[in-house]
C-alpha cells in the first residue's frame, strides 16, 4: 500500500471528504495541516495548480528514481524560490496530485467505495458533480458575498435551490440507506459532508421529512463506527 | 457500448468532450440533439436525474453530468489511463479545467451586461494562462501520460480548439500543449469528426 500524505488547511472545507474516506478505508495517512510548523506559502509553489488540498503518494513505481527536486524544478518552474533541499529533508517523496474531488475519487476507488460496476461509478460521479456544481457552488457564492443586500437575496435563492436539489437527490437513492443499490459509497459520504459539515448548522434546521431517504443516508453515514471515531478525534475547527 | 444515446443541444458545449472520446476510439453511439427529430429538451427533462443536459442513456437508464459522462465513456473506450494513479492524474487535469477555468465562461458568454462579460473575460484569460502554464509542466512525453492519448489530452484539445478562440487569447507559447493540440488535430479519427460534425457557434 502506498504511503499517503494529505496537505490542507486546519479546517474541514474541501479536505474533509478525503479524511472521511481514509477513515472508512481504515488507511493510515499523514493528516498535514498548514500552520506555524507547516507554511502554506512555502508549499504553494510546489502544490499542483498552487491549490490545496493536495495528496502525496509514495508508490514504488514512481519510487526512488524520481528525484523530487528534479520533478519539482521541472514541473513548477521553481527557479530557486523554494528551498528544495529543505523539502527533501522533510521526507517528502513521490508524486503530488491536486483537486479535492479527484483525490477523493481516487481514494474511493482504492477503498472500494466508488460503486461496484462502471454504471454505478457513473451514477456516483453524477451525484458528486451535482453536489459540487449545483449546490456547493451556490452556497459558496452566498458565503463570500460581502454586500449585505445582495447577500440576503442570494440566501433566499440558495435555500430554494438547495431544497429543489435535495428533492432531486431523493429520487436518486436506490439502496435502503445509500444512493447506490450495492451499498455505501463516496456519494453518500459526500452528501453527509455537505449537509452536516457545511450546511446544517448555519441555517434554520433543514426539514428532511419530505426527503426520508436522504435522512436515512445521513443516519447511516453518521452511525458508521469509523466515521464516528474520526469525528471524535479530529481537530475541532469552525469550517 | 452499443446503443448508448447521448442527449444534448445542437452545440459543442458540454457534450463535445464525450463526442471526442467516442470519435477518437471510433466507437459508435447515438448523437441526439434537441429540437432535431422533434425531441424537445422540455419533454426530455423529466427523464433526467437533475433536469440538465447533457445526459447519457445506457440500457434505458438516463445518467447526468457532463464530466461524469465523459469519464464513463472514456473508461469504456480505454482513455482513462492504465492504472489508478494515471486515472488520478487525468482526473486532476479535468478538474483543473472545469473548476478553475470553466466557471468564468458562463459570464463571458451569457453575462447580463457588457461590464459583467468584460470582467469575466479578463478573469478567464488570467486563469487560463495560470492554469495552462501548470498543465504544460504536467505533459510527460507526447501526451500527459506519456505516449498514450487520454481523456486529459482530449479535454485540453476541446478547450483550445473549440473555446479559446472566442476568448481572444491563445496558448501558442506553450510548446508541449501546442504539440498535443496539433497531434490530435491531425489524427485521422478526430479529423473525420471535425469534418462531419454540425457547424455550431458554441
Amino acid at each position: 500500500m502506498p504511503t499517503y500524505k494529505l496537505y490542507y488547511f486546519n479546517g474541514k472545507g474541501f479536505g474533509e471528504l478525503s479524511r472521511y474516506l481514509f477513515a472508512l478505508g481504515q488507511q493510515e495517512y499523514e493528516d498535514n495541516r498548514f500552520g506555524d510548523d507547516l507554511n502554506w506559502e512555502d508549499l504553494k509553489v510546489s502544490a499542483p495548480f498552487g491549490r490545496a488540498p493536495f495528496l502525496e503518494i509514495d508508490g514504488e513505481r514512481f519510487g526512488q528514481s524520481v528525484s523530487i527536486a528534479r520533478y519539482l524544478a521541472n514541473a513548477f518552474n521553481l527557479a530557486g524560490k523554494t528551498d528544495l533541499e529543505k523539502l527533501k529533508a522533510d521526507g517528502i517523496d513521490g508524486e503530488r496530485f491536486g483537486q479535492s474531488v479527484s483525490i477523493a475519487r481516487y481514494l474511493a476507488n482504492a477503498f472500494n467505495l466508488a460503486g461496484k460496476t462502471d454504471l454505478e461509478k457513473l451514477k456516483a460521479d453524477g451525484i458528486i458533480d451535482c453536489i459540487h456544481k449545483d449546490i456547493i457552488s451556490k452556497f459558496l457564492a452566498f458565503h463570500f458575498e460581502k454586500d449585505e443586500e445582495r447577500k440576503a437575496g442570494i440566501k433566499k435563492e440558495m435555500l430554494e435551490n438547495t431544497n429543489e436539489m435535495y428533492k432531486k437527490l431523493e429520487k436518486q437513492v436506490s439502496g435502503e440507506n445509500s444512493f447506490l443499490s450495492s451499498g455505501l459509497s463516496w456519494a453518500d459520504v459526500a452528501f453527509y459532508n455537505f449537509h452536516s459539515d457545511l450546511y446544517a448548522d448555519r441555517f434554520e434546521a433543514i426539514d428532511l421529512t419530505s426527503t426520508p431517504k436522504l435522512k436515512n443516508i445521513l443516519d447511516h453515514v453518521s452511525s458508521n463506527e469509523h466515521i464516528k471515531s474520526w469525528i471524535e478525534k479530529r481537530p475541532v475547527t469552525e469550517g | 457500448m452499443a446503443g448508448c444515446k447521448l442527449y444534448y443541444f445542437n452545440a459543442k458545449g458540454r457534450a463535445e468532450l464525450t463526442r471526442y472520446a467516442y470519435a477518437f476510439k471510433d466507437v459508435s453511439y447515438e448523437d441526439i440533439r434537441f429540437d432535431d427529430n422533434n425531441l424537445k429538451l422540455e419533454d426530455f427533462k423529466p427523464r433526467t436525474p437533475f433536469g440538465s443536459a447533457p445526459a447519457l442513456e445506457v440500457n434505458g437508464v438516463v445518467y447526468a453530468q457532463s464530466m461524469a459522462i465523459a469519464r464513463y465513456v472514456a473508461r469504456e473506450v480505454g482513455l482513462m489511463g492504465a492504472n489508478s494513479l494515471e486515472t488520478l492524474k487525468i482526473d486532476m487535469i479535468l478538474d483543473a479545467l472545469s473548476s478553475d477555468i470553466f466557471p468564468f465562461l458562463r459570464d463571458v458568454f451569457m453575462g447580463e451586461t457588457d461590464e459583467i462579460k468584460a470582467a469575466a473575460k479578463t478573469k478567464a484569460v488570467e486563469a487560463i494562462h495560470k492554469i495552462f502554464a501548470k498543465l504544460e509542466a504536467l505533459v510527460s512525453g507526447d501526451y500527459f501520460l506519456g505516449s498514450e492519448v487520454s481523456l486529459a489530452d482530449l479535454a485540453v484539445f476541446n478547450f483550445v480548439n473549440d473555446f479559446l478562440p472566442a476568448l481572444g487569447t491563445n496558448v501558442d507559447d506553450l510548446s508541449k500543449i501546442t504539440n498535443i493540440v496539433s497531434s490530435l488535430k491531425a489524427n485521422e479519427n478526430i479529423k473525420k469528426h471535425l469534418e462531419n460534425r454540425p457547424k455550431t457557434d458554441m
